[in-house]
């Protein structure tokens, strides 16, 4: 099928435009909003490089964080997937159904109904723009949703997690000491330490600890041995791994090497590329932390479509 | 009926627009959602989705846009003005009229969105109705307040954050010129063309009394008071919706009471 926005691409690039010189200026991109899926419960908009830029076989998909509909925290899926079509990356911004402008679901699990719902987005970006494999970003709850997608579906062949599965090492804690010390004093981490103390006898400490009880809290990462069992059984697969953190959970994540460290001696460990920016929060709420998300996705994209096509070659 | 996702405009400034058809397919009645700023747009999403599904179940024909440089409509915030938003609530209501065959008209508005339709009111053709809940009636009173936000939130960030006082607001640009226009806003200038005005006030809202007696001259003017003071600006949101019951009942009897 010819989708609307490769048919739109084609006729701006023959000049056969009705509107105005203005208006037809290229921006780089063509965008067009609809719906679509089962019954055409859910709503997104597509995001396609205008013709001329070189595309690649690659699309991103974004969608809800939280309960924020597709735009994004402060609009940032939709600086996202701009700064991605002038790399020739297009993309699909959508709510997932319930959310957003997505209509309810009928009775379904909640985490399966999002597999099906990325799913669903896949195959009409995939029409829509002429691309086979997908990139899911995965914000906060969203990076589960990612990570379960990408173990039901071949088509995606990477998955980047922004402050989702996290696992402490004795560097967190020691780490987190010297914060405490540093703002708190002596007393104040001695405290500390022994309410952490109280909180480890009480869950036990295989279990990964969830980033704070800020998150969603229906999402609790499992094991770390089976996150790394089941990361490396992607990563078998081809599917390339990143995970981003913001330094709004430094009870949970405090440096840029923690994951290696808390998976070390497993293939995860050293394949799993990992972004700290400490400077940033959770929800990155200056226009700086904004842009500086932006281009570390923006290039992490890039390089695994690159990456693609130079083994195609 | 399901939503039914719209761009509207020319192209280089297509709005993105949510039309919730009328439960009753005879209908002509409509009415123009007009969004907060910034992070409130954000927080407010889904009351105004829940909010345009209960008037399109009640026979109204629902529009809702997102301005030009916000949501998912076209350009930045950067290129965005008081003057161009206000253009584009006028655009938003021909859509309804022309497109979807609507012949009576309301405009909703929250917050400063609310002050957008007022002004919009006055240029161009105005709507039969404006539903107004907090309304921006003091500009310089609204930026202190928004500034006190995003300075709470930067409590709680890295220190860079004091770098972005002024020319942004909980993780949007707030450009010179906006603001300036902001600022301008007085209850004594603030004026509307709607031939009634229905302000629904939180207990917390201030500026209502000081503006309704100077509005009535040119226009009908009801003030109903609610329970509910919502947090309009606020940079939290991800973990829950907020939808207050009294400010959204109060928003469906405006629309519904004798124009």
């Amino acid at each position: 099928m010819d989708g609307q926005l490769r048919h739109e691409r084609r006729r701006r690039a023959a000049g056969r435009h009705g509107g105005s010189r203005r208006s037809a200026r290229p921006a780089g991109m063509i965008e067009r909003t609809c719906a679509f899926g089962d019954g055409g419960n859910l709503v997104g908009t597509f995001c396609v490089p205008e013709e001329g830029v070189p595309r690649a076989d690659l699309g991103l998909v974004l969608f809800n964080a939280g309960f924020l509909h597709r735009v994004g925290p402060h609009r940032i899926n939709v600086r996202m997937a701009r700064a991605l079509a002038k790399r020739g990356i297009a993309s699909l911004r959508f709510d997932l159904a319930g959310q957003g402008d997505s209509e309810a679901p009928g009775r379904r699990e909640y985490r399966q109904g999002a597999v099906a719902d990325l799913a669903a987005a896949m195959s009409e970006l995939g029409r829509e723009a002429g691309v086979t494999r997908f990139v899911l970003f995965g914000f906060c709850s969203g990076g589960f949703h990612s990570y379960d997608a990408a173990q039901a579906d071949d088509r995606i062949a990477g998955i980047l997690l922004y402050d989702a599965f996290a696992y402490r090492t004795l560097r967190t804690r020691l780490n987190r000491m010297l914060m405490v010390v540093r703002s708190k004093g002596w007393r104040g981490a001695f405290a500390g330490v022994l309410a952490a103390l109280a909180r480890a006898f009480r869950r036990g400490n295989d279990a990964a600890q969830p980033p704070s009880p800020e998150f969603f809290l229906s999402f609790k990462p499992p094991p770390r041995r089976e996150f790394a069992a089941t990361a490396g059984a992607l990563l078998d697969r081809g599917v390339k791994i990143g995970m981003i953190y913001s330094g709004s959970f430094p009870r949970t994540i405090n440096y840029e090497e923690q994951l290696r460290d808390a998976l070390a001696g497993t293939r995860a460990a050293q394949a799993i590329s990992c972004r700290y920016f400490a400077g940033a929060d959770h929800t990155a709420t200056t226009t700086a932390m904004q842009a500086q998300l932006v281009r570390y996705v923006e290039e992490w994209v890039v390089e695994l479509a690159a990456r693609r096509r130079a083994a195609r070659t | 009926m399901k939503v039914r996702p719209m761009r509207i405009g020319p192209r280089g400034r297509q709005l993105v627009a949510m039309h919730h058809p009328a439960a009753t397919s005879a209908s002509r009645r409509g009415v123009v959602f007009c969004n907060p700023f910034g992070q409130e747009a954000i927080r407010t999403h889904r009351l105004l989705r829940v909010l345009a599904d209960r008037l399109a179940a009640a026979g109204f024909h629902v529009l809702r846009f997102d301005y030009f440089g916000t949501g998912d409509s076209e350009g930045d915030e950067t290129g965005a003005t008081l003057d161009r938003w206000i253009d584009d609530v006028q655009l938003a209501d021909a859509m309804l009229r022309s497109e979807i065959g609507v012949n009576s008209s309301a405009w909703f508005g929250a917050r400063l969105g609310a002050t957008i339709a007022m002004l919009a009111s006055r240029r161009g053709a105005p709507p039969e109705r404006l539903v107004c809940w907090d309304p921006v009636l003091d500009g310089r009173a609204y930026l202190d307040e928004i500034d006190a936000a995003h300075r709470e939130a930067g409590r709680d960030l890295p220190a860079s954050v004091a770098d972005t006082f002024g020319s942004e607001v909980l993780g949007f640009c707030l450009p010179e010129r906006m603001r300036q226009a902001i600022a301008a806003i007085r209850p004594s200038a603030l004026g509307c063309e709607a031939r009634s005005v229905h302000v629904v006030a939180g207990m917390g809202h201030r500026g209502t009394e000081e503006w309704a007696p100077a509005a009535s001259v040119t226009t009908r003017v009801s003030v109903k008071r609610i329970e509910s003071n919502m947090v309009w600006m606020a940079n939290s949101g991800m973990n829950g919706a907020v939808v207050p019951q009294d400010g959204m009942a109060a928003v469906v009897e405006a629309l519904g009471l004798p124009a």
